[in-house]
């Protein structure tokens, strides 16, 4: 972590921030003085990432929920605006996968899928709209590189490809009011979900050695591409999506 | 809310250091506490910008290779470790009527120099043992803009050699990518004699943040790219735009 900021006291709210990019995204604002609402879907695991902030000293609170869920969504932007109902950050990060071939590809999984990784973040920015243009405001939608296909993941991957779409066409809309959306597309990172699995990390390790920089990402290096799409400094760069992928898919 | 991604430690050449970008990019990398290695064409701005920032620079024209060799050798010997190619030129013309001698220079300088710089700027961090970045400025225009063919093409040449030199360069630790800015707000876009107001209306309402850029928000994105924030990030071109031209 090289940068210095002033997010003293900004309230941001990230999505699927338990573990993985998305904790390391929480962390990442938390240490520039935000005020981070971490949202995930199991109480119990919300507390610990905010205790886990709050040992570092950052200021975090909880804000579990469904956010498959319409009214869950509004109850967690409610939570996470300050005391003036803003909301600085919206950081959609919360996504789930299901592996399985097209033949196998059950209608359940496809529409879970959607439900989480694409209509959430639909959800979510609708309910936070006037929040983020009190205060000029920012979204960041956690896409994928996968969303230029990968196997056996179609639901994922049509998932992730309509974030992007989403992403422009809020940009546009949200443009005039001076509030920023953005999508980062990570490539594979190296998070604790993948070296659960021995079998996709082994995999995903051998990929990264094809990739032009030979390596899977760290976490952190996903979460400083959010924080400096949602700072001041990318103040002329909207509708964007950005590649942190090691020089994968330079679309 | 501001970030102010570190460079301390970074040797930065930047071209084309007197224009518009190319100042306010070498005034913001220097507040970030990256030593500036300065040129252009001409000494007047160039020895004022280098008094200001405590930079050495060096007169240099693009369209002279050997010159170019000299440039990146002497820049080398000072520690060069990142390089912001920016100098650019643009020829106002309907392609029907587009000069020889314009398309040749704006190639020339646009493209044929950035592939240059960069490849004597590989040549001597591979000798060094490797690292460094480059941030090349691309245009949104490399997407299709009228009576400017040349500037179009070179634009469109410096974001495929940004993928390309960043497939290449990733193995000896040097990161590539580009800015692609949208309208950006500089003496060319905004003459003090009003004639670009009408354009500037038209223009605006075609961009979702109604307004043109600052050459402080693309200074903040070369920042970004060279910085150690950025360091999974390679091959990849950024629009600055304020949301034109998605």
């Amino acid at each position: 972590m090289t940068c210095q900021s002033d997010m003293s006291g900004r309230p941001v709210l990230v999505t699927g921030a338990a573990r993985g990019i998305g904790l390391a995204i929480a962390h990442a604002f938390g240490a520039r003085g935000s005020r981070v609402a971490i949202n995930d879907r199991d109480p119990a695991d919300v507390d610990r990432a905010v205790a886990a902030l709050r040992e570092k000293g950052s200021d975090a609170i909880a804000v579990p929920g469904d956010i498959s869920d319409e009214h869950a969504c509004a109850g967690i932007v409610a939570e996470a605006c300050d005391g003036d109902g803003r909301l600085a950050v919206l950081v959609n990060n919360a996504a789930i996968g299901r592996a399985a071939a097209l033949a196998g590809h059950k209608t359940d999984y496809w529409r879970k899928v959607l439900d989480v990784n694409l209509t959430g973040p639909f959800f979510l920015a609708r309910a936070a709209q006037e929040a983020l243009r009190q205060a000029h405001g920012a979204i960041v939608n956690i896409a994928s590189a996968a969303a230029y296909g990968m196997k056996d993941q179609c639901s994922y991957d049509a998932s992730k490809g309509g974030l992007i779409s989403l992403t422009r066409s809020l940009a546009l809309e949200f443009g005039p009011a001076g509030v920023r959306v953005n999508s980062v597309c990570p490539g594979f990172v190296d998070t604790e979900m993948l070296k659960s699995d021995a079998n996709l990390h082994r995999h995903s390790q051998k990929f990264a050695r094809s990739l032009p920089l030979g390596r899977l990402a760290r976490p952190e290096e996903i979460a400083e591409a959010v924080l400096w799409l949602a700072s001041d400094d990318a103040s002329y760069v909207t509708g964007h999506a950005l590649f942190v992928d090691g020089g994968w898919i330079r679309p | 809310m501001t970030i102010t991604n570190s460079l301390e430690g970074f040797t930065i050449l930047v071209t084309g250091a007197a224009g518009g970008i190319g100042a306010v990019t070498a005034r913001t990398l220097s507040a970030r506490g990256a030593r500036l290695l300065l040129t252009d064409r001409d000494t007047g701005i160039l020895a004022s910008l280098g008094a200001e920032l405590a930079a050495e620079y060096r007169v240099a024209d693009l369209d002279d290779r050997n010159q170019i060799t000299d440039l990146v050798d002497w820049a080398d010997e000072r520690g060069m470790d990142a390089l912001v190619n920016n100098a650019g030129i643009v020829s106002m013309a309907p392609i029907e009527d587009f000069p020889d001698a314009d398309w040749d220079r704006v190639i020339e300088i646009n493209l044929t120099a950035v592939h240059l710089l960069t490849r004597n700027f590989a040549r001597c961090r591979i000798a060094r043992g490797g690292g460094g970045a480059i941030v090349n400025i691309a245009s949104m225009s490399y997407k299709g803009m009228t009576r400017q063919i040349a500037y179009v093409a070179s634009k469109g040449g410096v974001v495929s050699l940004t993928k390309g030199a960043a497939m290449e360069l990733a193995r000896h630790k040097i990161r590539v990518n580009a800015v692609a800015p949208g309208m950006t707000e500089t003496e060319m876009t905004n003459p003090a004699d009003g004639s670009q107001d009408r354009l500037r209306l038209r223009m605006m309402e075609q961009i979702p943040l109604r307004r043109y850029g600052e050459p402080q928000e693309i200074a903040s994105v070369v920042a970004f790219l060279i910085s150690r924030d950025a360091s999974y990030v390679t091959g990849e071109v950024i629009h600055a735009s304020g949301g034109a031209r998605l």
